[in-house]
Formats: C-alpha cells, structure tokens, sequence
C-alpha cells in the first residue's frame, strides 16, 4: 500500500475538525439505520420492526463509532490526553492512594536526581578551559615516608629540565601558588600565582581588559607586571582602567590586564605574576617542590607516548642530579582524572545507593497499583467489551501512571532543588572549593527521563496483570475471588524485593557508618579540641633576615603565653593531619644502608617548644625544645616513635644523630627527644616518619606562613581578640589570618566521609520506610481479600488469635525471603566497595547481623497492624457480604 | 466478515475502490453492491464497512459529500477521486499478479 498514511497537515486538520466529523459520523450512522429500515419496510416489514432489525443489523452505534475513530489520524494523541484525564480524575477520587504513590515516587525521584546534579557538576561538566582533555599534569614522584609512590609538586630545576627537553607538549607551564602583603591603602595579603609564559594560553584564560603576559616579561630582572582576577578587581580596584601601580611585599607592580570572570586553576588567586625564573636563577632550593606543572599535548599526542617520554627524561636527570632527583621520577596525569578521581569512588556509590532507592519506590508503587488494579476490573472489562484490544489496555495502564510518575517527578525536583541548596552546610569541606551545585536543564531532563522510565517500570506488573481480564470476567465475577494465584504471586515478588533491595542498603550504610565510626574513634596522637589556631604569615621585605623572624616570635610567644585564659602556645609550619607537610630525605649517622640506593624520607614540621604542649603530644623520651635551641646552638630535633622504632630498634634513639640531604658536608642534627605518633595525612593512614626541628635553628622556609596554636582554659574563639592585639603589639602591621580552631580543622579532614556516611544513612532509612509501607500496604489488601474466607474459618472454630497468627506467618515468609535474597545480594554487593571501609570488613557479621535483626523486626511491626484488624474481623458480617 | 487481517483490508479496500469507480454511493449502497457483484460472497458488515470508507478517505482516493437518497433521505455519498483512479489501477494489477503467482504455485506438483 503506497502513500503516507497521515501527514502533519493532516492530524492538524483531524483536530480543528474534530467537533463536525464526529456529528457528521453520527448522522451518517443514522442515516444508514434509515435506509435500511426503509429496505425492510418496502419488502413488507411494519415500519417498528423494521427500524428495530435494522438497529441490531448495525451492531451498535458507539461500536461503529469507536471502530470509525481508530482508524483517524491523531488517535493515538487523543486516546492518550483522554486516559491522562481520566487518569487525574480516578486519582482524585482515592487521595490516600494518590498521595502515596505521588510521595513515594518524589522521594525517589528527588533523591536520584539530587545525587545526579551533584554528580553531573562535579563529574561530567566540561573543565572550564579549551579542549581540557589535552590537558595534563605533571608531578615529581618518589617512594613516600611508607614506601607508596607519593606525587609533589615540582622542583624548578626539574621543571626547566622538562620544558627544555620533553617534545610531547605544545605548551609546558608552570605556577607558584603563594601569597603577599598588598600595601597602599587598606593592608590585604592576597593570594599570588607567579605563572611561566605560555600559562595563560595553556587554559585559555583570556581578558577582558588589558592583555596578558609576554614573554619578555617573564625573565628574572624583567617588568614587574600584574593581571588581576576579575573578581578581584572588582572589589579591591572597582573597575579602574588597567595601568595603575600597586604594592607587594614592598615592590611595585604595574596592572597590565584583567581576567574573565570565574577563571580558576588548582589554587584561589587574586593576582598573577610572572615566575620569572631561569636556570641561572631559581630562588627556591632544588629540593623544594612548589611548582604545579601542566603542560598541553602536541596533537596527536597520547597520554601514553607523554609518560613514556617524561620518564626517560625523569630517569636522565636522575643521572644527573643523583643529589636531588636520585629515586625520582615523573607521573603525567591526566587534569580531568586529577580533579575528580578521589570524588568518584564516593559518588559512584552514592549513585548505586539512590538507584536502590529508586527501585524500593518503584516496587512500592508497583504493589500500589496492583491492588488499585484489582479494583479496576470492572472498568477495564467494560472497555474490553467496547472493542479495545490488549494493547490498548496497557497503553491506558502507562498513561495513567506516566501522570502519576510525572507528578511525583515534579514534586521531586522541587524536593530535590531544596536539598541542593542545603548541600554546602552539610557536604564535604576540601581543598578546593564545591563549585555550585544547582538543579539545571541537565538535571531536569535526567528526572524527567527517571520519571517516566519509573512510571514504565512500576505500571509493568500491573498492565501485564490486568490486560488479560475480558469480558467473561465481568460475568464470573463474585465476591469470593481474590486476586488469582497469578496475582498474590506479583504482589509477594514485589514485596520480597524490596524488602531484599532495604537490607542491602540498609547494609552498606551501616558498614558505611560503622567505618566512619572507627575513623572518627581513632586516637589522633594529640587532643585536637581547646585550640586555637591562626594564621601568620611575616611577609619577605620586612622580615628578610633570620634573625628578625626569631626576634619576632621570641618577643610574641611570651604575651600569648601569659594572656588570661591561656594554657599554652606554640607555631608550627604544618598542621598534624591532612595538611601539606614538607618532607627531606635524611642520611642516618652509622646506619648501613639496605640497598644501595636507598632513600630515606621524613616529614618535617618547624615548631616553637610550646608546640607539643600546646597539642598535647605526650613526650615518650628524651625532652622537648627549649628556649636554648636557637640558632647558635648545635641542631636539635625530636622525632616519632614510628621512626625511632625503626631505625634505633631495641635503643633509645635519644643522642643519636642524622642529616638532612644527601651532602655528607650537611650539619648533624643530634635527637634529643621521642615523642608520640602523629597523623601526617589522613586519619588511618599509617605513621611515617616524623622529625620536628626548632622554628628558632631555621626561621626561613619558602613558604612563610607560621600557624600559631593557642591552647585555652575555655572556648578556645574567646581568647581570639586579646591574641590579635598581641601581636598588633609586636608589629602594627601584621595581620592575623583565618583564625579557626584545630578541632574543626580535623572536622573538615573527615568531612567528606561524613558527608557521605550521612546521605548514605538517609537513602537507608528512607528504602526501610518504604519496605515498610510496602509490607503494610500488602498484607492489609490480603486481609481485606480475605474477608470471606476469614469469616469461615472463624464460623468454624478459629479463634482471634489463629487468625492473626495465620497473617503474621503470610508476612514473616514473605520477610524471611525477602531477606534471604537480600542477604546474598548484599555478600555480593559490599565486596565491591571494601576501599572505601575503614577497618571493617565488608562481610562483617555484627553489621550484617543487627540489620537483618532490625528490618525483620520493623517487618514484624508492619505485619502486626494488619494482623491485628484480620483478628477484629466479624465474621457475620463478612460472610453476608457476598 | 472478522476483524481486518491486512490480507482482508487490502481485499476490501479493493473491492469498495472498484466499486465507486463505476459510481458514486453511500454507505449501505456500496455494501449491497459488494454482496451483488461477489455474488453474496462479502457481506460487509457496518462494524468494518464504516472504518474501510473512512481510511480510504484518509489517503485521498475517495471523497465524501452530503447527498439525497432515492427516497430523499439524506445521506453521505463517496465518490472516487482521481488519486484512487490510480490506486485502484495499481491494486488490481498487484492483485492480478500474485492471483496468478499462487494460482502456479497450486499447479504445481
């Protein structure tokens, strides 16, 4: 059969003459009725006869007229938008069951969308820069403290290697992350990127007034010129045309552009300077890795070939420069896989959680609808007598539940927008800032594809259920049926699978959480609460000689310590946990190496005497820093247990001596104490090597800020005020930066185990609230189909508490299934993320223990109600009822 | 005469098209010409009657207007458009081939 069967033009038409063809169908009908009454009569009928033959003869007007409109165009439109009408009518009529289902559909449909949004922006969106996936970083990588691979930064030296050597790259570049002391006008330190040339046009960063760097300028001796970040020039310049001076550290720059607003990388920035370093002059010690390197593949280039190439030449150099790159080599990693990798193990569970959760709603709805199907028998038997065939059913049965599922997915989105916006308070704190997360056209097509793929799925048993009631039906029907075998059947799969999907849930929060726990449980090494912490950073040109930064803490450290309040104070250069702690290999006086290249590396933290009392680092041996341990006396350290076990085992490590770098002509430094272990990293890592040297034997570091700790008697913010103005007191000028307190330092360190541990918990919860429903919910509809039979028995002989225990037991095999299932499911399932535990089995017993006891009992309780009314049923009633 | 397989559609759709090419009628006129002309072999009932006139509207080979009866009655009269002169030419060459295709393959032994 050739040609279109309907084109647009004409469902168009179809439509806007939709009102006259139905009239002109009727009379057409009628008219037909007519002239073949007439026929009748003129072979001799009387005229009644004839019209009522003839009226059979048709088979019925409405027949005709639905066999007439399906082969219309735009039918499919229309039946549809009736259904949908009808659809929010019926659900009027039964607001229990509507409000439910609409819930139960919003919650997983909020919840998976939510997680979506979060995923999508921190996962999936483009990097803000061209062609991001050329972009690649490069980081000098040892053997850390415990013998894993540990990447850094890079030292200059290795980066002018690279630059000059490696051909892989279109463009190599590098930045100095730093801050300075902006003068002239209202003091400010504001953060610096000193960047190499070609950085700007490796990111593709450009201005939006001005220019950016030349190459000229960025040589040791050339122009010191200044690009603004947009924000920055806002606020601090409010707008002024580009070429006015500004003041740091003392020197004077010229502000040659302005960026595009939101540019970022790696670090926060306010300005940027040129790097301005060369081979003839690096300020920073070879072994000082500060650098943040990223460089840009040649097309054509791989990932791969670059590695390959940056390792021949890591391994050069290591020839080379055997002093400071001997046991180091070069890692290029990919920016995208930089930036997300540690986020995605999480997320992805997190993911996996809410598509549980989902599927709990969707079995949930799914028992909802089988039951209101039940009641729907009648109507669809009538329809079915009508002429609709059994796809025309189904097709009803999905258009009903796409408004269903549509309505839950709207309040969804709405449920899902608000969870969103609280977010920040409750998610993880790290490094680099939660970029805003905010439900958008993404995210919005992603729920309404959830939406009405749940309503698909959820309306499945249903519409497989229902469209085999035909006509006979309706006819056979009696109170007595209940569902059918087929049906009990469907409803019990569903409940057992939900009930399976709670537990593993319920599981893997609860290994989520008992992980946490042990976490947050173990000792830290020093007493965290009661601290207060702040920054101070004395800036270069004021305080260029050591002696003026010893001076400095010599006359501040004594004030702090006899405030009011305070118990005891002490600096140090990196925090214990999780912060970025600088490392030196050390040669140990005496020690015969075990292999002939062996490297050994330490953590280095510079601290004043007070330091371990201030964070209650019991000493183990030896003795503390003292007043005495200054420049002119021999170097001193202090070092961990961890490293006193290891290389003075069965001794006391106390006067043995060390030195740091590979230079036999370094001085020796002579331990004078052992203290007690403490978190370099992450809480739960293991202990590396630690030594502590005195801030007063070595003021200079390359990076200027000292964190001053101040132990308090009392709520440690109070004493905040009266430490500003001590060191006001020292110096007018210097300012005191990011007061806080250690405890939330440490906070913020988990924070992303928490936050993950929390929504985890809540998925569980809200999937047990629903299996719950869903037992409930099943067991009340059989007791309700059960009536009759109910009345009997109890006629018979049974008593209340047969009849209730007769329910329980339909309820608890359901459970002991569902459970069954879902604890095999759950064996399976936690092997897959034991990374993310922390000293706890994925298979732990206890866990897998107290849920299963949990679910079966709150199983229990929703299989009591129910129980409880079958008990109460009065069976006089029931067996009138027929 | 059963629910339309496509065989059976095809095969009435072919016999109404001839049918208003000789000319134009209404409903239950073309159903008893139908009866004459296959010798009371298709007997179309309302049921499939009504929806084949107004596909065949729908794809243009026939054209619908209010007209009178012999007894004055009024009616709705389908005619055949020039598209169906072409339809119906179409159909009965196809029709005649694989009549004749099937009609070798029963030969056949």
């Amino acid at each position: 059969m050739a040609g279109p069967r309907f084109t647009l033009s004409s469902v168009l038409r179809h439509f806007l003459r939709r009102e006259r063809e139905e009239r002109d169908l009727e009379e057409e009908l009628r008219a037909y009725v007519d002239l073949l009454a007439d026929e009748k009569v003129a072979s001799g009928m009387p005229p009644e006869e004839a019209r009522r033959e003839a009226a059979i003869e048709l088979g019925g007007m409405a027949q005709v007229e639905e066999a007439v409109r399906d082969v219309r165009p735009g039918r499919l439109i229309e039946q549809s938008w009736q259904d949908a009408r009808h659809a929010v009518r019926s659900f009027a009529r039964a607001p229990g069951f509507t409000l439910i289902a609409v819930l139960t559909l919003a919650l997983g449909i909020g919840a998976t969308s939510a997680i979506f949004s979060v995923a999508d922006t921190l996962l999936l969106r483009p990097l803000p820069y061209p062609d991001p996936d050329r972009i690649v970083l490069l980081f000098d990588v040892t053997r850390g403290a415990q013998g894993k691979p540990e990447q850094y930064n890079a030292s200059s030296q290795n980066f002018l290697a690279w630059k000059a050597q490696s051909t892989v790259f279109e463009l190599l570049a590098a930045m100095e992350s730093t801050y300075k002391n902006l003068t002239g006008g209202e003091p400010e330190r504001v953060g610096i990127a000193a960047v190499s040339e070609g950085f700007f046009d490796l990111l593709g960063a450009t201005t939006v007034t001005g220019r950016t760097f030349v190459p000229a300028e960025d040589k040791p001796g050339g122009p010191l010129v200044a690009v603004l970040s947009h924000a920055f020039w806002k606020k601090r310049f409010g707008g002024r045309e580009v070429g006015f001076p500004l003041v740091l550290d003392g020197k004077t720059y010229s502000v040659v552009g302005v960026l595009k607003p939101g540019f970022h990388f790696m670090r926060e920035a306010d300005l940027w300077i040129p790097l301005a370093i060369n081979e003839a002059h690096q300020p920073q010690a070879p072994t000082t890795r500060y650098l943040f390197t990223a460089a840009r593949l040649q097309p054509g280039a791989t990932l791969e070939k670059a590695q390959a190439e940056m390792s021949i030449i890591a391994r050069r150099l290591a020839e080379e420069q055997p002093a400071t790159n001997a046991q180091w080599t070069v890692d290029v990693v990919s920016l995208r896989e930089n930036l997300v990798g540690q986020l995605r193990t999480v997320l992805l569970v997190l993911l996996a959680a809410v598509g549980v959760l989902l599927l709990i709603a969707c079995a949930n709805v799914g028992n909802l609808l089988l039951i209101r199907a039940a009641g729907q028998r009648d109507e669809i038997a009538i329809r079915s007598a009508l002429g609709a065939d059994r796809w025309r059913i189904v097709r009803l049965i999905l258009t009903e539940n796409t408004v269903l599922s549509l309505s839950g997915g709207v309040l969804g989105i709405a449920l899902a927008a608000a969870g969103v916006r609280v977010l920040p308070q409750i998610g993880p704190h790290s490094l680099t800032p939660l970029p805003e997360v905010h439900i958008d056209l993404r995210v919005l097509a992603f729920a309404l594809f959830v939406a009405l793929l749940t309503g698909l799925i959820s309306a499945l048993p249903a519409a497989l259920r229902i469209s085999r009631v035909d006509a006979e039906t309706i006819k056979a029907r009696s109170q007595r049926t209940t569902e059918g075998v087929q049906g009990r059947r469907l409803l019990g799969g569903l409940v057992i699978s939900e009930i399976a999907l709670a537990l593993v849930l319920l599981v893997c929060a609860g290994l989520t959480i008992k992980s946490f726990r042990q976490l947050y449980q173990t000792p830290l090494g020093f007493t965290p609460d009661h601290v207060l912490m702040a920054q101070i950073s004395l800036p270069d040109w004021k305080y260029e000689k050591p002696d003026q930064i010893t001076a400095f803490w010599r006359d501040l450290l004594p004030r702090i310590q006899s405030l009011p309040g305070v118990v005891a104070a002490g600096t140090t250069h990196a925090l214990p946990v999780n912060d970025f702690v600088m490392s030196t290999i050390f040669v140990v006086d005496g020690r015969v190496p075990a292999s002939p290249n062996e490297q050994l590396i330490a953590n280095v933290r510079k601290v004043s005497p007070g330091f371990f009392r201030t964070l209650e680092i019991p000493l183990l041996e030896g003795r503390l820093f003292n007043d005495l341990d200054d420049g002119e006396r021999p170097p001193v350290a202090v070092i961990s247990r961890e490293m006193a076990g290891r290389f003075w085992p069965g001794e006391s490590a106390v006067g043995k001596r060390f030195h740091r770098g590979t230079n036999p002509n370094n001085p020796w430094l002579t331990v004078v104490g052992v203290v007690n272990d403490v978190y370099d990293e992450a809480i739960g890592g293991r202990f590396g090597n630690t030594l502590y040297i005195p801030h007063a034997q070595a003021p200079k570091s390359p990076s200027p800020t000292v964190y001053l700790l101040v132990r308090t008697a009392a709520e440690p913010t109070s004493v905040a005020g009266t430490v500003r103005r001590a060191v006001l007191a020292v110096d007018p000028d210097q300012p005191v930066d990011e007061v806080s307190t250690v405890e939330q330092w440490v906070a913020t360190s988990v924070s992303s185990r928490r936050f993950a541990t929390f929504l985890l918990s809540l998925f569980a919860g809200l999937g047990l609230l629903l299996a719950a429903i869903g037992v409930y919910g099943v067991l009340s509809h059989a007791v309700g189909q059960r009536r009759r039979e109910i009345g009997v028995r109890m006629a018979l002989g049974a008593r209340a508490q047969d009849i209730s225990r007769m329910v329980l037991r339909q309820g608890l095999s359901l459970t002991v299934i569902g459970l069954t299932i879902g604890l095999a499911v759950a064996l399976a399932v936690t092997r897959l993320f034991s990374s993310l535990l922390y000293r706890v089995e994925p298979t732990d017993p206890a866990t897998f223990a107290e849920v299963t006891a949990g679910l079966m009992a709150v199983a229990f309780l929703a299989s009591w109600l129910p129980a409880r009314r079958a008990s109460r049923v009065d069976p006089a009633r029931s067996l009138k009822q027929d | 005469m059963t629910e339309s397989a496509d065989l059976l559609q095809g095969t009435l759709d072919l016999l109404l098209l001839k049918a208003f090419a000789i000319e134009s009628m209404h409903g239950l006129g073309v159903s008893r010409r139908i009866a004459q002309v296959t010798r009371g072999a298709f007997d179309v009932k309302p049921g499939s009657l009504f929806p084949a006139l107004h596909r065949l509207e729908q794809r243009g080979w026939v054209a619908s207007s209010w007209g009178r009866s012999e007894s004055n009655r009024r009616a709705r009269y389908y005619t055949l458009t020039r598209a169906g002169q072409r339809q119906l030419a179409a159909q009965t060459r196809e029709w005649n081939r694989i009549s004749a295709a099937i009609g070798h393959a029963l030969e056949a032994t």
